[in-house]
């Protein structure tokens, strides 16, 4: 079961279109990792998962309603965690938990306690005079401690020193190791999100990318090298074969579609005598490879 | 219900310095009311500034319920995508009740809370101090609403002060406005006005419920931008005036109200005489006018006719008809309110403290100087019956009126007198004697309002001329009382001899009434009783042993209509200004 499902999502900022017919499903108890460059429509796209924002077309609906009637039952079930939103910064730790409690049937003093200790917060001290890292670990914990069904985090690393991070983190995993909630994180992190996500989705420029199992991705991409005698003559290339480089007898480049067989046999095709060799990649090699090859087709389409 | 508490009780620990200082300016305001209800008002050098003063501190007041009603809203913005309510479970129809208990909480139960111990303290009834906690509230409400509504537009603090700027520019430029010569009536300049904030009002809170409940910046703000677009026409072109100008006030229009006068339909009158003349204003420019003397007998003797509405028709035989609808008549002249007046003291229903003075040779006296005026009034009106001003004998209650008709009306009555019908919708009040007093500095009547006399002095003045009384008396009242009563008027009441005094009658109020507190100011200035001794007015030994101090409110009794003809329509000639 799907706990988010958008159809043709789009959000319109007068004329910019920030998310662009965007069709996605999160199923329920998997950490989906929304991955984009600045301004691929990240923000905007929670956004309006949460009824921040009303989309201009097309619709989503979270925890089986549509997100424009999210009520008081289902935001219950939810939590929204992002740097930009505002706290009531004069309360204190303790009196921001006082106060956020009787909102929700299902909160947990007993885990509100343990991430209490575990994220070091300091109950008496206030929210404004709280560092940022420790704000957001506050506004998590606000958010966590009445299990929600689905926690949609907008940008939570960012700023975060690395204890914080960690600490943040070690929070989240805490919370959703028991698999009941859904997380959805939009975030430039890669490093937390492999340590976080089994699903990934990469927006750009307002569109989803793809949307998979963290395992599949990083099963379908593969640096390949390629060595031949003399210089590497000039042939098509399929499209999946991202970051091309070539120089004297050596070249390799990213093949987003790699099946071992598959991909070998295109090369010995192209390339009859030549040695292949491919290699696994990260996250965030992926990540950047597909970023570069983004900005270059909005470069030529420009 | 518990969650919605629970937000209210969230949003007075956030706004409770700003509760401290809203009932802290209210406290301080009732201080210096008081104080200025029992100082030494005599001095107006000290009493005016610290009227403003407390004015001063009401401004703040209204100024700090502006901000406070917008930092109640904006502690949970309804606008914008980062407020921290938005992605909780708080509906926005929760929010805004919550928010609405707390506004109304601070705006309104708060200062009636604070004021509630004057009001008892200043005698108010049950009725004033309801009237005067709606006022309290309504004039926080027009400031509150307008800064909840401009807030609940803007997710920013920021965004809100620029919005206040914009609304001070505005309201600049709109009070400029006032500046404009109006030819307008004053009670229609004021209809404008109340309609207009009434529709600002409504349209503020219409776009605060909108923006909470839908959070479309767009729909509240044109909500808004319709009241404010209301306003400005409503206080440019509405034509229907729901008021009437009356003197210095404004009052409501008289309309078929169900409160008839008990015993109305025992009244019977006639216009005795009618005038038609003109009269050159300061300018030499000829006002037309026809004054009308009306009788009226069988009025209770409890109440006098006080004013009202009178459609005036004159017709002429050759079938022209001028009709003027519901022309405003006030009679509130203490020859009108004389008898009345005797009735609430106790006094003889036909006593007549000019005929019959207790002292013979001061009712000598008196006989003699009515002879003497007579005759004067005579030589200056010779062929002319003297006793035309006196109200015919079947005629209790006499008062006169003038209405206004045009140069071409006059000439015609001039040429052919038309035939004068008048149907008069009358109010009759009823005096109420609220207390008496000893007039004495420091003394205080508490009934309805407080009284104090705050200052008496006696001074020696110079006659003008032999015979005058060389002593004099000054000082002020100090009164506070529940908005929308009607005023009240003090008498010297000498009970002994079954006398009113004259010349202590104040219904005026001097400087700037603090608006909260709702103090008036009267200063005074009268001749003492006197008798008259040989050749000159003496003062009266030890008259404040004899008279005391009496405040008098007369209130609504009820209306009656009547129908009246003219039995004699006279021309007189222009008469000077």
């Amino acid at each position: 079961m799907n706990i988010i499902e958008t159809r043709n999502l789009t959000h319109r900022y007068w004329r910019t279109e920030a998310v662009k017919n965007l069709t996605l499903s999160v199923p329920e108890g998997s950490v989906m990792a929304l991955l984009g460059s600045n301004g691929a429509g990240k923000t905007t796209t929670l956004k309006m998962l949460v009824n921040l924002l009303r989309p201009t077309s097309g619709e989503a609906r979270v925890l089986g309603v549509d997100s424009r009637h999210l009520g008081e039952r289902e935001l219950a079930q939810l939590g929204y965690v992002s740097e930009n939103q505002h706290q009531p910064l004069w309360m204190t730790v303790r009196q921001f938990l006082d106060y956020c409690r009787p909102f929700y049937p299902t909160w947990d003093p007993a885990l509100e306690r343990t991430l209490l200790a575990q994220l070091a917060l300091p109950p008496e001290r206030k929210l404004k005079q709280l560092s940022r890292g420790m704000l957001m670990k506050a506004t998590l914990l606000s958010s966590l401690a009445y299990r929600p069904r689905l926690l949609i985090l907008d940008e939570p690393f960012s700023g975060l020193d690395p204890v914080a991070r960690d600490d943040f983190t070690a929070g989240l995993l805490e919370a959703v190791k028991q698999g009941e909630t859904t997380v959805l994180v939009s975030t430039h992190d890669i490093e937390e999100v492999e340590r976080l996500a089994d699903q990934i989705g990469l927006l750009e420029e307002g569109s989803l990318r793809f949307a998979e199992s963290t395992e599949s991705l990083l099963g379908r991409f593969r640096r390949i090298e390629i060595e031949v005698e003399g210089t590497v003559p000039l042939v098509d290339r399929p499209a999946s074969w991202l970051a091309w480089q070539s120089l004297a007898g050596r070249a390799s480049f990213v093949d987003s579609e790699y099946e071992r067989a598959a991909t070998e046999s295109a090369c010995r095709q192209r390339f009859p005598s030549a040695t292949v060799r491919a290699q696994a990649m990260t996250l965030r090699e992926i990540f950047i490879v597909l970023a570069r090859a983004g900005q270059k087709s909005t470069g030529a389409a420009a | 219900m518990n969650l919605t508490l629970h937000l209210i009780r969230k949003d007075f620990r956030h706004l409770r310095l700003a509760m401290l200082f809203l009932g802290t300016l209210i406290v301080a305001q009732i201080i210096f009311t008081n104080r200025l209800l029992t100082a030494d008002a005599g001095d107006s050098n000290w009493y005016m500034p610290m009227c403003g003063f407390v004015n001063l501190l009401y401004f703040l007041g209204l100024v700090c319920g502006y901000l406070v009603s917008g930092m109640i809203v904006l502690a949970d913005a309804p606008a914008g995508s980062v407020s921290h309510w938005q992605t909780r479970p708080i509906a926005g129809g929760r929010l805004l009740v919550a928010k609405a208990t707390v506004g109304v909480l601070l705006i309104g139960v708060l200062p009636v809370g604070l004021w509630l111990p004057w009001w008892i303290y200043c005698g108010f009834g049950v009725g004033g101090i309801i009237q005067a906690a709606a006022l309290i509230f309504l004039v926080n409400l027009i400031p509150a609403v307008v800064g909840a509504a401009l807030a609940a537009v803007v997710d920013q603090v920021g965004r809100f002060m620029m919005l206040t700027m914009i609304l001070v520019a505005a309201l600049l430029v709109f009070a400029m406005t006032a500046f404009v010569p109006d030819t307008s009536e004053p009670s229609l300049i004021v209809t404008r006005l109340l309609l207009g904030l009434v529709c600002l009002v409504v349209a503020a809170l219409v776009a605060v419920a909108v923006q909470y409940r839908t959070r479309q910046v767009a729909r509240s703000s044109s909500v808004l931008i319709a009241g404010i677009v209301a306003l400005l026409l409503i206080r440019s072109w509405w034509p229907v005036d729901l008021l009437y100008s009356s003197g210095r006030s404004v009052s409501y229009r008289w309309n078929e109200s169900p409160v008839a006068l008990a015993g109305a339909e025992k009244i019977s009158g006639r216009i005795w005489r009618a005038e038609a003349g003109s009269r050159n204003n300061k300018e030499g420019i000829a006002e037309p006018f026809i004054n009308v003397r009306l009788g009226l007998a069988g009025v209770p003797e409890d109440v006098f006719v006080s004013g009202g509405f009178v459609t005036v028709e004159l017709s002429w035989p050759d079938g022209t008809t001028v009709r003027r609808e519901n022309l405003p008549v006030g009679f509130y002249n203490w020859s009108n309110r004389l008898r009345s007046l005797q009735h609430a003291l106790g006094f003889s229903a036909k006593y007549d403290p000019k005929a019959k003075h207790w002292d013979p040779e001061t009712r000598e006296k008196i006989a003699a100087v009515t002879a003497e005026g007579q005759r004067r009034v005579a030589e200056r009106n010779p062929g002319k019956k003297i006793s035309r001003h006196e109200l015919p004998e079947d005629l209790d209650v006499g008062m006169s009126w003038e209405i206004p008709v045009s140069p071409a009306t006059l000439s015609k009555v001039r040429q052919v007198p038309p035939q004068c019908r008048f149907v008069a919708k009358l109010d009759t009040k009823r005096p109420v004697i609220l207390g008496e007093t000893p007039v004495v500095e420091g003394a205080s009547i508490v009934r309805n309002g407080r009284m104090s006399l705050a200052k008496l002095l006696r001074s020696h003045i110079e006659r003008s001329r032999r015979e005058q009384v060389d002593v004099q008396y000054s000082g002020a009242i100090t009164l506070v009382k529940p908005p929308f009563s009607p005023d009240s008027t003090f008498y010297l009441v000498d009970r002994t001899h079954e006398t009113t005094g004259s010349g202590f009658s104040y219904n005026q109020f001097q400087g700037i009434p603090p608006l909260a507190g709702s103090i008036k100011y009267h200063p005074f200035a009268f001749l003492p009783p006197s008798l008259w001794r040989t050749d000159r007015w003496v003062e009266l030994p030890d008259w404040q042993k004899i008279f005391t101090l009496v405040e008098e409110e007369s209130r609504p009794a009820g209306k009656f209509s009547i129908n009246l003809s003219v039995e004699e329509l006279t021309l007189s000639d222009p008469l000077e200004e």
